[in-house]
C-alpha cells in the first residue's frame, strides 16, 4: 500500500469503536491473521485510550489523528494528539502482578509491538508511532496451522 | 473503555446483596481493553475479601487472547461447570 490511510476522530471513548472497525477492514484487506489482527486492534484501541486519559485529560472533542501504513511486511500508525504533551520516560508499563488503573495497556502495546516512540518535538500534543513486522506474525501463524 | 464503568456498577452491588457465587458470561463480549481487565480485577479481589466467589464463562477468543497477553488466566476461575450447581 503507497498511499497511507488517515482517519481522525473526536477523543471521545465512544468513537473508539470506529477506529477498531476501520483498522478491521483495512487489516482483513491485507489478509492479516486473525490473531494479529485483534493484537494491532488492541495497541491502537489502547493508545486512542491513553490519548483520551493523559493527553485531553477525560472525554472530549479534541482530535485523535491516526495514520495508518501498510506494506507486505511492514505495519505502522502514527497516532497525533494536540494535549498535554507526554514525558515518555514517566511512561512506565504495569507489572501484571499489579492490575491496577493505568499502565496496563502500555504493557499491551510493549508485549506486541516491535518498536514503540514518542515525538513531542511540536508545539502542541505527541506523535505516537508504533511498528511490527507482519511477515514474522504470518510465518509464525502459518506454522502454527501446519502443527 | 466506554464500558467498564457500567459494568463495574451493575457489578459492585451484586457482591454486596448476594452471598453467592456472581458468575460473568461473556459470551456477548467480542473485545475488551485494559479498563475491562482491570474492572474484572478490581471484581475479583471484591470477591476474595468478600468471601464470594467470582467466575468468568464462555470466553471469546477475542477476550481469551487478552487474558493471555495480562497472564492472568490463571488467576481468574473459568471454567464452564461453573455454571452447574
Amino acid at each position: 500500500m503507497s498511499q497511507p490511510i488517515k482517519l481522525s476522530i473526536p477523543s471521545h471513548p465512544k468513537y473508539l469503536g470506529l477506529i477498531r472497525k476501520v483498522l478491521q477492514e483495512l487489516l482483513d484487506y491485507h489478509k492479516t491473521p486473525e490473531e494479529t489482527e485483534r493484537h494491532l486492534i488492541l495497541c491502537v484501541d489502547e493508545a486512542c485510550s491513553n490519548v483520551i486519559k493523559h493527553g485531553y485529560g477525560g472525554p472530549c472533542e479534541e482530535p485523535i489523528e491516526a495514520t495508518f501504513h501498510i506494506d507486505s511486511d511492514d505495519f505502522k500508525v502514527q497516532i497525533r494528539d494536540y494535549g498535554k504533551q507526554c514525558d515518555s520516560s514517566q511512561i512506565k508499563p504495569r507489572c501484571v502482578n499489579e492490575i491496577k488503573p493505568g499502565g496496563l495497556g502500555t504493557h499491551f502495546i510493549n508485549e506486541i509491538m516491535d518498536d514503540v516512540s514518542y515525538c513531542t518535538e511540536r508545539v502542541k500534543g505527541t506523535l505516537f508511532t508504533m511498528a511490527k513486522k507482519l511477515k514474522r506474525e504470518l510465518t509464525s501463524a502459518q506454522e502454527k496451522n501446519k502443527e | 473503555m466506554s464500558s467498564s464503568t457500567k459494568v463495574r456498577d451493575i457489578l459492585a452491588p451484586l457482591f454486596q446483596e448476594y452471598n453467592k457465587a456472581i458468575i460473568v458470561d461473556l459470551s456477548g463480549v467480542s473485545y475488551i481493553d485494559s479498563s475491562g481487565i482491570v474492572t474484572l480485577v478490581e471484581e475479583l479481589q471484591w470477591s476474595h475479601s468478600s468471601q464470594n466467589k467470582f467466575r468468568l464463562v464462555s470466553l471469546t477468543p477475542g477476550v481469551k487472547d487478552v487474558f493471555e497477553i495480562t497472564r492472568l488466566l490463571t488467576v481468574f476461575d473459568t471454567k464452564e461447570e461453573a455454571l452447574v450447581g
